[in-house]
């Protein structure tokens, strides 16, 4: 994983180096990796990124925090208002905003349906990388019927700018509770069509079982973390570590696998989904139907100086902000720690010694978004 | 009398220009480039999904810039990355179209004035149809790509000298620098 | 051996303010004591110079700590940590491409965002949002007394850590 240059090595004249990207259909995105090859074998791989590079952290700091909260939107772009949490989060900690019980409830359920809605675009893409369409269609009905629920009350399907600081920025649809538990019915079932459309296909298990393994020290070493992490046996869930919202009042499990492989992470996802399902379940019932949804927050967002970390499990894993405040309306840096960005580092070594083909399989199960890492 | 002056051809002929028939096979079979860049990507996709389903329009995703007919700018767009999407331009096979969606690729959107981001995509490729919105729904795409099937339909055939676009090198450059040549 | 550093708990997290010349040795014990997942390292443009901060957790008991250390802007270099642990690889890189700070020792320091030819160092306060030198821009006078003074070790004195609090917080 040291300088490696695009030159071939010398001497070396059975090795070719392919360039796989920017514009590959299956990099997610805008991922460039300099492979070389022997044979079908991957002999060295240097990710590149920085393709969309736009100023996420320079921008935010000419912004005051409200505005700054549009902005965490754009970054992990699948799922929404996840990316906002730890930026409100900080903020509140900084001025100490009490959020009232049914705010936090309302902000769980929103992440766990775009948590829902972030993996069926994952399963989505990643069997159209391995060669398989339907699922993408069937992943995608269900993916809007999440957004239409999250438009009804949001205003907006993909980037909806909810979260801010106190609690939300608007009272659910009174619609909303009724259409998640119908939802909740028809995802159900078609758990079980997905099971059968990926978990069991022996395509996919061709494709993934025993394909780059990942052991449990090297993931932890690397700061890889979310259902990488998860797959290689690790049991580290921000939810669970250190709680938020309404994540103490709920029931779910942290599914873990001890495989580290390809087949693991998938496995993994799956898991989460029922427990996303879960969770929604007690939501829909604990939550109160009436009662306020912000909390009291100052007209003027100003935190005193200081500086706060607070970090979310979103789809990918830990999605940290380091908020810096020197006393004034704009923050003074915003420093976002991407759960992508960090899972994107065992490129290399999960590249290295796999075949060709399969480098399109362990790429689809790090399920990379580019918005938050290159931000 | 001709066959033209005549009302008894044969009721198996239709007359009309080449230009015409041409035409209607090109804005039937709109081949857009598998280029997805940022957020509005998604969206992109999902006009492809059951719901929206542009297949039905004979649009379907091509992986090489050599197949395509379209590319649909589908985000942010910044100076390290226009160089490849000028490329990926120049690879793709008169006649070619360009929709530029949402409001980063229209002009920087949200990031406009960043000093990675191009402010605009128009100023490497020329654009068709711009699309509003950050990002734009599904719905928006489809019309934009009904819009361009509409102009390519209106389009002369005769031999036009291909259109001669030249990037705007000087906004790739580092801020404060002139403008290079990009390496490519 | 003494590492010259001060010690704060600020929220949930134990903040060391660290030399940056013991910023290796303190890392370093720190591996030692099990902080085995880097979070994140986090550049900072402070106005008088830069930051480094380094955040960890320990797996085992969910322990969440941050080093920092102010390096000054004429010779932004710190020692690199990615031996410790590999997933700071990027990290670095990444504070080397936004703010020009420079890892001793790192395997492979090289621009990861922006483009290799490219010179700016965009997260620094004296660019403004388009990557443009702002007029008048001048760095602030090194905060006194130093954040990194040495508290005498066994009682550090009140009033020399507040100080030096104020002076890390200076912008």
């Amino acid at each position: 994983m040291s300088t490696m240059s695009l030159e071939p090595v010398r001497g070396r004249t059975d090795e070719m180096i392919v360039n796989m990207g920017p514009q590959h259909p299956a990099t997610h995105g805008v991922l460039r990796v300099v492979l070389g090859l022997e044979g079908e074998r991957i002999t060295r791989a240097v990710p590149h990124i920085g393709y969309l590079h736009r100023n996420h952290e320079k921008i935010e700091e000419a912004r005051s925090y409200p505005q700054v909260i549009a902005y965490t939107d754009r970054m992990d772009y699948v799922s929404g208002t996840q990316n906002e949490l730890p930026f409100v989060l900080a903020v509140e900690d900084m001025l100490g905003i009490e959020v009232p019980d049914r705010a936090k409830k309302i902000r769980t359920m929103f992440f766990e349906l775009y948590r829902l809605a972030s993996h069926l675009v994952w399963m989505g893409t990643a069997m159209l990388d391995l060669g398989a369409i339907s699922p993408f269609l069937y992943t995608f009905w269900d993916r809007e019927i999440i957004l239409g629920i999250v438009e009804k009350t949001a205003g907006a399907r993909m980037l909806p700018n909810y979260y801010t600081f106190g609690g939300v920025r608007r009272d659910v649809h009174p619609d909303f509770f009724k259409d998640t538990a119908d939802f909740l019915d028809h995802m159900e079932r078609r758990m079980v069509d997905y099971e059968h459309l990926v978990l069991e296909s022996p395509v996919v298990h061709a494709r993934t079982i025993g394909v780059g393994v990942l052991s449990k020290e090297r993931a932890i070493a690397r700061g890889v973390s979310g259902p990488v992490l998860r797959a290689s046996g690790v049991a580290y869930d921000v939810r669970k570590a250190f709680p938020y919202d309404a994540y103490p009042d709920v029931e779910f499990e942290i599914p873990t696998s001890p495989d580290g492989d390809t087949y693991a992470r998938f496995w993994v996802r799956f898991q989460e989904m029922y427990q996303s399902i879960r969770i929604l379940r007690q939501l829909v019932e604990l939550t109160p139907k009436t009662g306020p949804h912000k909390g009291k927050a100052p007209a003027r967002i100003k935190p005193p100086a200081g500086e706060r970390y607070r970090a979310v499990e979103n789809s990918r894993g830990e999605l940290g902000v380091l908020v810096v405040s020197d006393g004034t309306d704009k923050p003074y840096r915003v420093k976002h720690r991407g759960a992508a960005f960090s899972n994107l580092q065992i490129v290399p070594d999960l590249f290295v010694g796999a075949k060709f083909s399969d480098s399109i399989a362990i790429l689809s199960s790090l399920d990379p978004v580019f918005g938050e890492i290159d931000r | 009398m001709g066959l033209l002056g005549s009302d008894e051809r044969p009721r198996d002929i239709i007359l009309g220009t080449l230009d015409d028939l041409i035409n209607m096979a090109r804005s039937r079979s709109m081949w857009p480039l598998t280029f997805g860049i940022a957020c509005c990507a998604i969206e992109m996709m999902a006009t492809w999904d059951p719901k929206i389903d542009a297949d039905r329009f004979g649009m379907f995703f091509r992986n090489t810039p050599r197949q395509a007919d379209v590319m649909i700018v589908s985000g942010t767009v910044n100076k390290k990355l226009a160089k490849r999407l000028r490329r990926l331009y120049d690879q793709m096979a008169e006649p070619k179209w360009v929709i530029s969606m949402g409001a980063c690729a229209n002009q920087g959107g949200p990031f406009r004035q960043g000093y990675s981001v191009v402010e605009g995509v128009d100023k490497i490729v020329p654009v068709d149809v711009y699309i509003p919105g950050c990002p734009p729904r599904p719905e928006a795409l489809l019309q934009a790509l009904l819009l361009l099937r509409d102009k390519i339909a209106d389009r002369e055939l005769r031999y036009q000298k291909p259109r001669e676009i030249p990037a705007d090198y000087d906004v790739l450059a580092e801020p404060g620098k002139d403008g290079r040549l990009p390496v490519l | 051996m003494e590492v010259r550093m001060k010690q704060e708990r600020l929220f949930d997290e134990d903040v060391y303010t660290v030399h940056p010349e013991d910023y290796r040795a303190l890392c370093e014990r720190l591996a030692a004591e099990g902080y085995d997942f880097p979070r994140a390292i986090s550049g900072l443009d402070m106005g008088y110079g830069l930051r480094v901060t380094l955040q960890l957790t320990r797996m085992k008991d969910l322990a969440k700590v941050t080093v920092r250390t102010d390096v000054p802007y004429e010779d932004p270099v710190v020692p690199s940590v990615t031996d410790l642990w590999p997933g700071v690889e990027w990290y670095e890189r990444e504070a080397y491409d936004m703010l020009g700070i420079r890892f001793a020792g790192h395997p492979d320091l090289r621009r990861i965002l922006l483009e290799d030819e490219w010179a700016l160092h965009p997260l620094l306060k004296r660019y403004d949002t388009g990557g443009y030198p702002l007029p008048g821009w001048e760095p602030a006078p090194w905060p006194d007394p130093e954040p990194w003074t040495p508290p005498p070790p066994p009682e550090p004195e009140p009033e020399a850590e507040g100080e030096a609090s104020e002076g890390g917080e200076a912008s």
